[in-house]
């Protein structure tokens, strides 16, 4: 094949690929509000899901917080303006950090996760067994995963705000002199509660990606241990590509809100 | 056979082709009310992927499948329920749900279309397990059983709606031959007592033998043989040679 019919090729690929999670997309968002939903089996994602990432986001997100504020202090330093870290570090957490990270890393650790689960029970005939019962796989494999994103993504992201402000909080009265009084009154001089909004308002976007991405990979699996681990593999990388690139977007909307 | 039962399944010039490689090139087959039909072939001639289109688990490039008098290839997925709830399909490696147990897998259909109570459920699914020579395995996961244990689950999974027509993929496939005449001899003992129609799909001419009120040989995406054993082993060509290459016809 020369290099037209190989580019030919891997775009028709890709675009198969797009259409494929787009059509899971339409058809997952639709089983999202309309009922039986087993709540138990969300109630039991949430907690494999969300729960367990819990410890993690906060350890990220207090680091962060730490650097954040270490980092700002040395640049605001040099405009004299040290005294204004409670602003940025908060701003800075709220809209971006706080719910792009704990995307980043749930993404990894659960997309993954997600992806290799439903690879396995792809390769293994599982899904189709469903299929041949009667059953409904993305109902009864998706649905639940997927709800438990949307549900989980979002606390795990108000915790690693929370995280995050107290991380910066240390470094201000421990290396900066500052009292915690003065950093929260300059926090929330300019911090609005629309800017909580904007950071729990991407992760619900963000949550349903990292869903859609991981069960679409997971649903097309192929060809044993290897076509999963491959798959897993991929659902890793395009969950944080599609993260940092729908974070660009979502935020140029919502300060165009 | 009697010409006076109704036919349950009618496959129609069923051609598919995954990229440029065509595994099925107008098949055709009508199956009666309660016949046992075993489809004999090469590893790789198709016969899974042919045994998939009949209850709709695969759409076909061209061609029709009707079964029950139910257009399949026609059928929209979330349509296809109901027709399901009628044909059962025994996966080649039992396919048994990971997450669940062995009581939880035999439950799965009766909890996902019927409205029976949890006493019910349990009571059929020790029914059933018995029936498969599997009484008291409830509370074992699938991983802890053998591939004979896990095929019986899976057929007990398979009886638990009592359906019309049952699909075996490679039954025997993976079984020491004691265990695999072991299961033979299961799905005969199903077939008599349910009155089931049975489409299989094997190359264990041993199954073929016990089980096979007619055999259809798949080559190059195409029938080349349907008729009785005793016909089969007749023929001359790629028939006679695989059924003879069986051992039992020497």
């Amino acid at each position: 094949m020369n290099v037209f019919g190989r580019l030919y090729d891997l775009t028709w690929r890709r675009v198969r690929h797009l259409g494929g999670v787009a059509l899971l997309g339409r058809a997952v968002a639709a089983r999202l509000v309309t009922p039986p939903w087993d709540a138990g089996e969300i109630v039991r994602q949430v907690e494999a899901m969300g729960i367990r990432s819990a410890n993690l986001a906060c350890v990220i997100a207090l680091f962060t917080g730490m650097v954040l504020s270490l980092q700002t202090a040395y640049t605001l330093a040099a405009f004299g303006a040290k005294l204004y870290i409670g602003e940025v570090v908060g701003l800075s957490l709220v809209r971006e950090l706080g719910p792009v990270l704990t995307a980043l890393m749930v993404g990894g650790r659960v997309g993954s996760g997600i992806t290799a689960e439903l690879g396995s029970m792809t390769v293994s005939e599982q899904v189709e067994a469903m299929r041949s019962l009667g059953a409904d796989p993305l109902r009864k494999l998706v649905v639940p995963r997927m709800w438990a994103l949307l549900v989980g993504l979002p606390l795990l992201v108000v915790l690693a705000d929370i995280a995050g402000i107290f991380g910066g909080l240390l470094i201000s009265t421990w290396e900066l002199g500052l009292t915690p009084g003065f950093y929260f009154n300059h926090m929330l001089r300019l911090l609005e509660f629309g800017d909580f909004l904007s950071g729990i308002g991407k992760s619900v976007f963000f949550a349903f990606a990292i869903g859609l991405i991981a069960s679409y990979n997971g649903l097309s699996a192929t060809g044993g241990a290897n076509g999963v681990g491959k798959a897993t593999t991929d659902t890793v990388v395009a969950i944080a590509i599609t993260v940092l690139v729908l974070d660009f977007f979502l935020t140029k909307l919502f300060l165009a809100l | 056979m009697s010409e006076t039962r109704p036919v349950v399944v009618e496959v129609h010039e069923l051609r598919k082709s995954f990229g440029a490689h065509t595994v099925l090139d107008g098949v055709s087959l009508e199956m009666l009310r309660g016949e046992t039909v075993v489809v004999l072939g090469g590893s790789g001639e198709g016969k899974s992927v042919f045994l998939k289109h009949v209850n709709g688990l695969l759409r076909p490039d061209h061609g029709s499948v009707s079964v029950l008098g139910c257009g399949v290839s026609g059928l929209p997925e979330d349509e296809m329920v109901g027709l399901r709830r009628r044909v059962s399909y025994i996966f080649q490696q039992g396919a048994l749900f990971d997450s669940l147990t062995v009581g939880e897998n035999v439950a799965f259909p009766l909890r996902e279309h019927t409205g029976l109570g949890d006493s019910e459920v349990a009571r059929r699914v020790a029914v059933l397990l018995e029936r498969v020579g599997l009484a008291g395995t409830e509370a074992l996961a699938p991983s802890e059983l053998s591939g004979g244990m896990r095929k019986r689950v899976a057929l007990a999974r398979g009886l638990a709606l009592d359906p019309e027509v049952i699909l075996y993929d490679e039954p025997t496939a993976g079984l020491d031959p004691l265990t695999g005449l072991a299961i033979t001899a299961l799905i005969g003992e199903v077939t008599r007592t349910t009155g089931a129609t049975s489409l299989v799909v094997t190359h264990d001419i041993a199954v073929a033998a016990k089980l096979a009120d007619r055999v259809a040989f798949l080559s190059r995406g195409r029938f080349a043989f349907m008729g009785t054993m005793a016909a089969a082993i007749r023929q001359e060509g790629d028939v006679g040679q695989f059924v003879r290459a069986g051992g039992l016809y020497a």
